[in-house]
């Protein structure tokens, strides 16, 4: 017989405003978890939530260890996703609340979600609003169209990446853009600079490119700023601005292929006909 | 960060003002009635001078002043793993850094053997 442990690990997201982007079961999870431990940005939706669990426990805080000696933000990850677990092993409901989607760019929610099934424990997760679905529906972009892809900025610039210029291209967190040291929160012109002298490989420098910042509370403005790509190093950028390179060039046809399913689609009528 | 003492008078008016953030978030009917009039709508909601003010003027330190919080956002980083699992770039960084550090050690073994 096995024997159930009972702590259990829900990992939510909360969107990215506030109650509005926040699901009905994602809501009910917070109020009713024995404990919240939350990753959470906005301070009005952080302050509304601790008013609504039972006891909440801020993951952002870890944040600040990244100014110990010889902590970054790996150390950080590892600590959050032990904080998480440490009260699950307590025997705890606990509800982890990620801003967004719990599950796009949150490796602690990953983390944490296969520490605690390998521990015994029931952990699930239920998917929230994304920065993308919000950029999606404010930029009025169609991913579908041209194809996206999407990757972290810094993520683009120290791998071997091959970017196609005939699909969206997004990416995540130009304002940490080569941050190599895992320590800060910002860029410099020069990183940027490096940013764009890769990006000018495969779109010319004066493709528009678009600065987005969703809004994160009902007073906020989303900002949509349009620039060119060269001017990126000296534009202003936050952690939250996100870079969204249209498409540059049209989609080309590959007529080898479409010959090829061309003749399948013969050789299929020439069976049934056969037949 | 800095928070504020308040008294349970003032931690219900700061609870007026979130609920109707969380009401102008969610509530197209409000959304749109807001739009229209925004004082009409907030006088109807309960807040008063000082909280419609500041929530007119879409300043996030003056709301989160009147909430006894502090309006520094935490740090918004993707709390993310796609590199910082496995980052050839700090690996390299941190071998320039070995370097430089076995650099100024020899430096510093040659300028005491002087």
């Amino acid at each position: 017989m096995t024997i159930e442990k009972q702590g259990r690990l829900i990992c939510v997201g909360t969107g990215m405003r506030m109650a509005g982007q926040l699901t009905p079961i994602a809501q009910s999870y917070i109020e009713t978890a024995d404990v919240v431990i939350a990753a959470v940005a906005n301070p009005f939706t952080r302050k509304w939530l601790q008013d609504i669990s039972q006891e909440y426990i801020c993951l952002l805080n870890h944040y600040s260890a990244c100014d110990e000696e010889g902590k970054n933000r790996r150390d950080t990850y590892r600590r959050m996703a032990d904080t998480i677990l440490s009260e699950v092993r307590a025997g705890k409901t606990v509800c982890a609340a990620f801003y967004g989607h719990p599950g796009i760019f949150a490796c602690i929610s990953h983390m944490a979600i296969a520490d605690a099934r390998a521990e015994g424990f029931q952990a699930e997760m239920l998917p929230g609003i994304s920065a993308e679905d919000c950029l999606v529906a404010d930029l009025g972009i169609d991913p579908g169209r041209t194809g996206m892809q999407a990757m972290e900025t810094t993520q683009f610039m120290i791998y071997e990446r091959k970017i196609d210029p005939t699909a969206l291209l997004i990416l995540w967190q130009p304002g940490l853009a080569g941050e190599l040291s895992l320590k800060r929160f910002d860029t410099t012109p020069a990183k940027l600079q490096i940013l764009v002298d890769k990006l000018a490989r495969d779109y010319p420098l004066d493709h528009p490119v678009i600065l987005y910042e969703a809004a994160t509370h009902p007073l906020e403005q989303t900002r949509i700023d349009t620039i060119l790509l060269r001017d990126l190093p000296s534009a202003f950028l936050q952690q939250i601005t996100t870079l969204v390179i249209p498409a540059a060039y049209p989609l080309k046809v590959e007529q080898a292929i479409i010959d090829e399913l061309n003749a399948l689609s013969e050789t299929v009528i020439a069976l049934e006909q056969a037949a | 960060m800095v928070f504020i003492n308040l008294s349970q008078e003032s931690e219900q008016n700061m609870s007026i003002v979130l609920d109707f953030l969380n009401i102008l978030d969610k509530d197209a009917t409000v959304l749109r009635a807001y739009k229209l009039d925004g004082k009409g709508m907030m006088s109807k909601f309960g807040l008063n001078a000082e909280e419609q003010q500041a929530v007119l003027s879409g300043s996030k330190e003056k709301v989160a002043a009147l909430l006894g919080i502090s309006a520094d956002g935490l740090p918004s980083v993707h709390v993310n793993g796609t590199y910082a699992d496995d980052t050839p770039g700090e690996s390299r960084l941190s071998e320039s850094r070995m370097n430089e550090s076995k650099q100024q050690t020899v430096a510093a073994q040659q300028i005491a053997s002087n």
